[in-house]
């Protein structure tokens, strides 16, 4: 099973502004790019050697912004109401 | 709420450490508030997750009274892995000391009971962040809300980014936090209690150590609810930090279940659920303070979590702290001192379970961060089992000495000082 078929199934209510921030110009100097493998919902990948991250299918872990080793990341929880319900947890 | 109002407490996070919190204050009549970013209690929360109850059976009797846990494990499997092959270590017992736990159900009773008790649960309300005028809190901000109290308790969970505007968690230090992430797999009861082994409504864990986490540090899990399993994989984000690999995380938790010790187990089943939740696992030396002027932190915002292994315990201890962090706030309260129920939590928790287990087990997340523990020493122990069970072709076995000696050969001075670290514990 994807990933992406994993996170389809998750209730999520999408805030429309992105409760997650990349200084990408940090990014570019990256060695490891770690966030891209580390998340657990795929949300980071590399296109045309730029990170970017979808925050539509976040799962509000975290994961990111302590596994990010330059402080690219700015993350905040969405705001109340909105993001990830979990109906079993 | 007008500005002028302030409330006696201010509960940031309906979790077990907030709700067990408020229930102990509302029931002792304060004036309680619990702001839930989430739409209701428990939506944000996600657990492996099992309870050990008997730390909790008599401080929160009243709070777990009819309880939805999903089964008491009566059934513990540690699992040992290569790549292919498993060597397990099975506990059957007539009944159990912990129960697994789904916490949407779970934090919803937690919730019902702290209502009952007085407390007001407001759901969709972010603590955005704390006012502190002259480094003593005194209420949060709800967007452009200001919200007064007495004490406020950030019990918003292993993030806690209350706890960091106060100054208690300056660095997040990678390597004192884990990531969680598991699906939900629905299977009827019965086939559950069929495939592991169960009576009726009893239940099983069974955690995997070894080629499962791709030589990282941490672990496999597979608990029994009432009719689904929670599947997954924990692993230390300071070696994920470093790890040399082309995978992604998310596919360890595609091949653990692919496997063919573990697949069988899982036959039939629809996947209804993923999710991921971050675990602080910096025990001991990594505890911050346990709040300052004005602020108590409970639960994993605090950092009370316990790994030492086979045992992974951060429920018990979260609704503990709660219980306490309630009983602080009263007993300060009540005098009209509330400058001093700081003081009282931070002794409380002294002479609790809490502190005496995590100082106990301070040398748990050193020992349990080594590689070898989960590239080396699963296979060691897996081919030396392959070893005492094979029949060659040449129709003979190993003798028990022999296979004995070759486990000791094969472990050789790093793994058998790897065994003495891990007895030490």
């Amino acid at each position: 099973m994807k990933v992406e078929d994993k996170v389809a199934l998750c209730a999520i209510k999408q805030h429309a502004e992105s409760h997650i921030q990349l200084d990408t110009s940090l990014c570019e100097k990256c060695p490891t790019k770690i966030c891209i493998r580390a998340c657990p919902a795929h949300l980071y990948t590399l296109e045309q050697n730029e990170v970017k991250v979808d925050h539509s299918g976040c799962l509000e872990c975290g994961t990111c912004l302590v596994v990010c080793i330059l402080g690219a990341v700015s993350w905040n929880y969405p705001q109340g109401g909105f993001g990830i319900r979990y109906r079993h947890g | 709420m007008g500005d002028e109002e302030i409330l006696d407490v201010i509960v940031v996070g309906a979790g077990p450490a907030g709700l067990a919190c408020a229930g102990e204050a509302a029931g002792a009549g304060l004036q309680v508030i619990v702001l839930e970013r989430g739409d209701v209690a428990g939506g944000k929360n996600l657990s492996g997750g099992r309870l050990y109850l008997e730390p909790v059976k008599d401080l929160c009797a009243d709070l777990l009274k009819d309880a939805p846990f999903e089964r008491p494990v009566v059934s513990e499997t540690v699992c040992l892995c290569d790549e292919r092959s498993s060597l397990s270590f099975r506990l059957d017992q007539p009944t159990g000391n912990s129960v697994t736990v789904l916490r949407a159900r779970l934090d919803k009773h937690l919730a019902n009971r702290a209502t009952a008790k007085g407390a007001m649960v407001l759901p969709q309300q972010r603590a955005d962040e704390l006012v502190m005028p002259a480094g003593r809190v005194t209420g949060v901000k709800v967007g452009p809300e200001v919200l007064k109290a007495r004490v406020v308790v950030a019990a918003d969970g292993v993030l806690s980014f209350l706890a960091q505007q106060a100054g208690l968690r300056p660095a997040r230090e990678t390597h004192t936090y884990a990531v969680g992430f598991k699906e939900i797999i629905q299977l009827d009861a019965a086939v559950i209690e069929d495939r592991f082994n169960l009576p009726k409504g009893q239940g099983a864990a069974r955690l995997y150590m070894g080629a499962v986490t791709g030589g990282l540090p941490g672990g496999g899990f597979i608990y029994t609810n009432r009719d689904s399993l929670s599947v997954g994989l924990v692993v230390q984000l300071g070696a994920v930090r470093k790890w040399r690999s082309e995978s992604h995380l998310f596919d360890l938790l595609e091949e653990f279940k692919q496997r063919s010790d573990i697949a069988p187990l899982l036959a039939g089943g629809q996947t209804a659920e993923y999710g991921a939740h971050l675990i602080p696992e910096g025990g001991f030396g990594a505890l911050p303070s346990p709040g300052i002027p004005g602020l108590l932190l409970a639960g994993d915002a605090a950092g009370f979590v316990l790994n030492t292994g086979p045992v992974l315990r951060g429920m018990d201890l979260a609704l503990t702290s709660g219980v306490l962090a309630g009983r602080s706030i009263v007993a300060g309260l009540k005098a009209r001192q509330p400058e001093t129920c700081l003081q009282i939590y931070r002794q409380a928790l002294k002479q609790s379970f809490i502190m005496k287990q995590m100082r106990a087990h301070k040398k748990a997340p050193i020992v349990l961060s080594s590689d070898r523990l989960y590239r080396r020493l699963p296979e060691q122990m897996v081919n030396w089992a392959t070893d005492f069970f094979r029949v060659g072709p040449k129709g003979s076995h190993p003798r028990m000495r022999q296979a004995f000696k070759g486990l000791r050969r094969s472990l050789g001075f790093r793994g058998l000082q790897d065994l003495w670290r891990l007895m030490r514990m």
